[in-house]
């Protein structure tokens, strides 16, 4: 596959790197990798996977943009909060290089999504943020032969490997060569318990990208039967050294049975559709209008509150004597990011978005009446 | 008399309060495991591995004087 001129412009750096040239920079258009995760590890490595010319990316994550996000999750801003992160990031990441092709799923990894996904990919990198996804990309990716760059953090520290890429004779090492699972697994905290200083994932996604263009170019170069461990205080490196194939093995058969403790949808039913609007006109909610208050049509009924939605992030006091909320705007996107963000901030509220907008909801409305 | 040095990661070092100690007369790293429990009965709360001289190792391995010992849950954080 033949790079175009304004290809060979943008990649001009990277090509007169001696180990990458025009062949690789060709290697890496080709590349298909799924990166599971859009949080902290996923923002550094996609940003640069997609600015090295990495041609087809796809990104799946469930989770949705949230306030304590923000502070090392960069390729979210304030305006995000409430969005989907994989919809979002794939927005930007397209804006970014117009010659990648990204995709995005806005769900978490299930097992059946990862039996379907990792066969179709040359590489997967592991940016998840909970041990039953690391084991069951593990698992998936042993069945299938694939290889995949992980990386996980604590506080200050991070680790990093590239697990079951193919050698000779046999694949190296791979994550349950390393960690066997155990029932103790769980105690170990994720990002948001334990804490993260704001660079770490940085540098560790940042390193998964820099493995993942390795993979590519010259996979030899690899870091693979080895662990790094990176303190970002002291700045001290570890290597541990690992032995492959210590034959702890999850068979295909099995992954399905096999009980890994993901993560589950937070979004689930965000949206509303107009089948389920008549649970609305008949009982005690309230319609909350996010759009701008100058926007048309205007809406005046005793049940709609105009709250337009950058008043939602910055103030919702005026909201928090509504028990149920059903949130519209013109298109249905203002109004879902204005769910997600109150669902947030009020797990035990009932709040909506009603997908097909407010002009929709008017016609609605009159039907009823 | 067996004379090592153990590197703590993660937790662990939350737990011991410190990023390494010195442990002596241990000869395995069994012994070793039980040694740190003792000291430190919370790191049994959690999973962990054992390298001796930056290898990991998998099965009880014997330790000899100036050892480098290295303690290691997973991280899970993303």
């Amino acid at each position: 596959m033949m790079l175009s001129k304004d290809e060979i412009n943008r990649y001009e750096k990277q090509i007169r790197v001696n180990s990458i040239g025009y062949e690789g920079q060709q290697k890496l258009k080709q590349g298909r990798v799924l990166v599971i995760g859009a949080g902290g590890l996923g923002c550094a490595c996609l940003q640069y996977l997609t600015a090295a010319g990495v041609g087809h990316l796809i990104i799946i994550d469930g989770d949705v943009v949230s306030e304590s996000n923000l502070q090392r999750q960069t390729l979210y801003h304030t305006d995000d909060i409430g969005l989907p992160k994989a919809e979002t990031i794939a927005a930007k990441l397209k804006k970014q290089n117009p010659f990648s092709e990204i995709r995005f799923l806005n769900e978490f990894l299930s097992v059946n999504k990862a039996i379907e996904l990792i066969p179709q990919f040359d590489l997967i990198i592991d940016c998840s943020d909970n041990f039953g996804t690391r084991y069951l990309i593990n698992d998936v990716c042993v069945a299938f032969q694939k290889a995949f760059i992980s990386a996980a953090l604590f506080q200050t520290e991070g680790q990093l490997g590239v697990f079951n890429l193919r050698l000779d004779n046999n694949f190296s090492a791979n994550y349950r060569d390393v960690f066997p699972e155990s029932d103790k697994s769980n105690s170990a905290l994720d990002c948001h318990a334990a804490g993260v200083l704001a660079t770490l994932p940085g540098l560790f996604g940042i390193m998964q990208a820099n493995e993942a263009i390795k993979y590519f170019v010259s996979p030899s170069t690899c870091l693979i039967n080895e662990l790094l461990i990176l303190n970002a205080v002291s700045m001290q490196q570890f290597r541990l050294k690992l032995t492959s194939a210590t034959g702890v093995v999850v068979p295909l058969d099995r992954i399905q049975e096999y009980r890994y403790n993901l993560p589950c949808a937070k979004q689930d039913n965000t949206e509303m559709n107009e089948t389920q609007i008549s649970l609305v006109l008949n009982g005690n909610w309230a319609i909350i209008d996010v759009r701008d208050s100058n926007e048309e049509p205007s809406l005046k009924n005793s049940q709609i509150q105009n709250y337009p939605l950058q008043k939602v992030l910055s103030n919702h006091e005026g909201l928090k004597q509504h028990q149920n909320m059903l949130m519209v705007c013109r298109s249905g996107q203002r109004s879902r990011q204005a769910a997600g963000y109150l669902r947030e901030v009020y797990p035990d509220k009932n709040i909506y978005s009603y997908k097909h907008g407010i002009e929709h909801l008017l016609e609605v409305l009159n039907h009823v009446k | 008399m067996t004379n090592v040095n153990v590197t703590f990661y993660g937790v662990l070092a939350e737990l011991a309060q410190k990023p390494s100690i010195s442990l002596h007369g241990v000869s395995d790293t069994d012994e070793l495991k039980q040694q740190l429990l003792q000291q430190y009965p919370d790191m049994a709360k959690h999973n962990f591995i054992v390298a001796v001289n930056n290898q990991l190792i998998n099965k009880n391995t014997s330790i000899t004087n100036g050892d480098q010992i290295a303690v290691m849950p997973p991280f899970s954080g993303g």
